[in-house]
């Protein structure tokens, strides 16, 4: 399989928590490219394993078998420490408890994932600034976490992820926590990011099937596989 | 392409967001008490250290301040606090002849019991001569002794005995009339009065003998060269310098103190330890999960452990201050009940509590930085 400029492969991953009798299959051989520009979302019932397959396309946790490419390279057998220099600069998440910092601002809170990347100063005040005009949060860019809606809260988690321009956001049930019109709202953002080039690629892990229709390839994941009726979708 | 930059991941790099003073100002109620904590066991650590080295610096006042150079005493004897010395009164004519040697005087030493009525005090009394050198350097009132049954009194000593001039104090069954007040001369080993030196010889009945020999130099001499010449041309006496002899008290006087300070600035330290431990501890576990959260978006451990010690150095630092402040503030007031003892913050004990809220600090974090370590950043899929 070609890997090149390809935000996000997965070849042919297994991951299998246990030993013995008691083992667990959670991913059993699953392929997966997502081109640039492409937005997927993976369904599934809840310990189908999305989740386990979304943790491993984000390299926090090493598959059993398998590989991962991001845009070309093979993580597969990187150590901790560069495997985190490679999520800060190449992965965005977005996560359905959001995981926002609730000491620090809006601001800071896109800032601090600049600063990972070594951007600080006047270039990461910017760069924060333009994403909460973005996600229009620029007049919640002083404001703790715990002062923001959860649709405000899950539009600064999507900012943060896209604060160093990913090749690939990750998002685990993003509208989970969120009242139809600020689900809507947050796909949106992130299909416009996309779009935008502020990101290459997007996975999104769900069970919210009003956002099926904005995304380019719906997979249906069971028993650790995906199923044959995955199928390509168009955004509306 | 996301952004490519060398990335020096110090959370504590100017522009750059700094999580880890944030995090505590957070709760700005257990950042209060924590710092609290940690400025009360900086005093406890500081203020023991203080007094004694201020209480061992007052203990030499009477050498401090008598106006000698040089001090000779019994052949051996290198201290005056505590020491036993007598010399033939004949040393001080032939010290007073040494090269370079401007005026000596015997002094006697003695400490005795003082009472007035029902008060009693234990007290250093010194006989000096007609010489004046050896008397009160500073009066408060009245006027040196001019005769044996007269003696000079500290002023706090007046205070405690209810003696003012002209009235009476008792040593043994002996009376003694008040006829000056001096000032700056008690010390924790004993507040000073002041007799004859025969009213102490006969007192002791040593007539014909002193205890120290006190010398002035003239203008140019060392006062070491004048000690080792009087050291070569006296068998039976030591000379020593007043600055070595001073020193020499002040070690005897910190080698007793020692040993329960250090006692006393362990449990201090222990005390602070406990408090970083406990709130470095407490802090990092209800934020264990931004730890993840930072872990999950590629914070390597290194900022992780930088952020946690940052946190611990940041607390242990204001406390430290506030605790130097406190000390500071409570010394006047220390002094002004216990005017025996003195209060000082030297730069070393003050080196020494810094370095001993470092070390709080590093010891502190040691558990939540670990327990960080161990922080699986999947934590971040779970609900909160």
């Amino acid at each position: 399989m070609s890997t090149n400029l390809a935000p996000l492969v997965l070849e042919a991953i297994a991951k299998r928590y246990g030993q013995g009798a008691t083992a667990v299959e959670a991913v059993r051989g699953v392929d997966l490219r997502v081109e640039a520009g492409e937005i997927v979302a993976i369904v599934g019932p809840s310990g189908s394993g999305k989740t386990t397959l979304l943790s491993i396309a984000g390299c926090l946790l090493r598959p059993t078998n398998g590989r991962v490419f991001i845009l070309g390279t093979d993580v597969t057998g990187m150590g901790q420490g560069t495997l985190a220099g490679f999520r800060r600069r190449h992965i965005g998440f977005v996560f359905q408890s959001f995981n926002l910092l609730s000491p620090l601002s809006a601001r800071e809170n896109v800032e601090i994932a600049l600063n990972l990347a070594g951007i600080g100063g006047r270039e990461a005040r910017e760069r924060s600034g333009s994403l909460l005009g973005l996600l229009d949060l620029t007049a919640h860019a002083g404001r703790r976490p715990s002062d923001l809606s959860g649709g405000e809260q899950q539009r600064l988690a999507v900012a943060r992820a896209l604060a160093n321009r990913p090749d690939i956001i990750l998002a685990d049930e993003p509208t989970a926590n969120l009242d139809s019109g600020a689900g809507h709202r947050v796909i949106e953002l992130m299909r416009s990011a996309v779009e935008a080039g502020e990101a290459k690629g997007l996975v999104i892990v769900t069970h919210d099937v009003r956002i099926l229709d904005v995304v380019h390839r719906v997979l249906l994941m069971e028993d650790g596989r995906f199923t044959p009726s995955s199928s390509a979708a168009g955004p509306s | 392409m996301a952004a490519m930059r060398a990335s020096p991941l110090s959370p504590i790099r100017p522009g750059f967001v700094h999580l880890a003073t944030r995090t505590l100002l957070h709760d700005r109620v257990r950042l209060a008490l924590s710092i609290g904590g940690i400025a009360f066991a900086i005093v406890l650590v500081v203020i023991l250290r203080a007094i004694m080295d201020g209480t061992v610096r007052r203990s030499t006042t009477y050498l401090d301040h008598v106006g000698a150079d040089v001090v000779v005493a019994q052949a051996g004897v290198k201290n005056m606090m505590l020491a036993a010395s007598i010399l033939p009164e004949a040393v001080v004519g032939s010290v007073g002849e040494a090269e370079g040697v401007d005026q000596a005087a015997g002094i006697m030493r003695l400490a005795v019991i003082v009472t007035n009525g029902e008060r009693t005090l234990p007290v250093n009394a010194v006989g000096y001569g007609e010489e004046g050198l050896g008397g009160p350097w500073k009066l408060k009132s009245g006027r040196l002794v001019q005769a044996p049954d007269e003696c000079v009194v500290d002023s706090d000593l007046a205070e405690k005995l209810g003696v003012g001039i002209g009235d009476t104090v008792t040593i043994g069954d002996r009376g003694y009339r008040v006829v000056g007040i001096s000032r700056e001369t008690t010390a924790i080993a004993g507040k000073l009065m002041f007799v004859q030196r025969a009213t102490l010889q006969e007192l002791m009945r040593l007539p014909g003998r002193v205890n120290f020999v006190l010398v002035t130099l003239r203008p140019g001499f060392d006062p070491q060269a004048v000690a080792d010449a009087i050291n070569g041309g006296s068998p039976g006496a030591t000379a020593i310098t007043v600055s070595e002899l001073s020193r020499n008290d002040r070690h005897l006087l910190s080698d007793l103190f020692i040993s329960p300070i250090q006692v006393a600035t362990t449990t201090g330290f222990l005390v602070g330890l406990a408090i970083v431990g406990l709130t470095m501890y407490t802090t990092t576990s209800e934020r264990l999960r931004d730890f993840g959260v930072l872990k999950a978006i590629g914070a390597p451990n290194s900022y992780l452990l930088q952020t946690v010690i940052g946190q611990a150095l940041a607390l242990a630092v204001v406390g430290y201050g506030l605790g130097l402040c406190l000390t500071a503030l409570a010394g006047p007031i220390i002094t002004g009940i216990v005017p025996d003892i003195g209060v000082i913050i030297t730069l070393a004990n003050a080196l020494r509590a810094l370095g001993a809220v470092v070390a709080m600090s590093l010891f502190g974090a040691l558990v939540p930085v670990a327990r960080i370590m161990r922080v699986d950043p999947l934590m971040v899929f779970r609900r909160a």
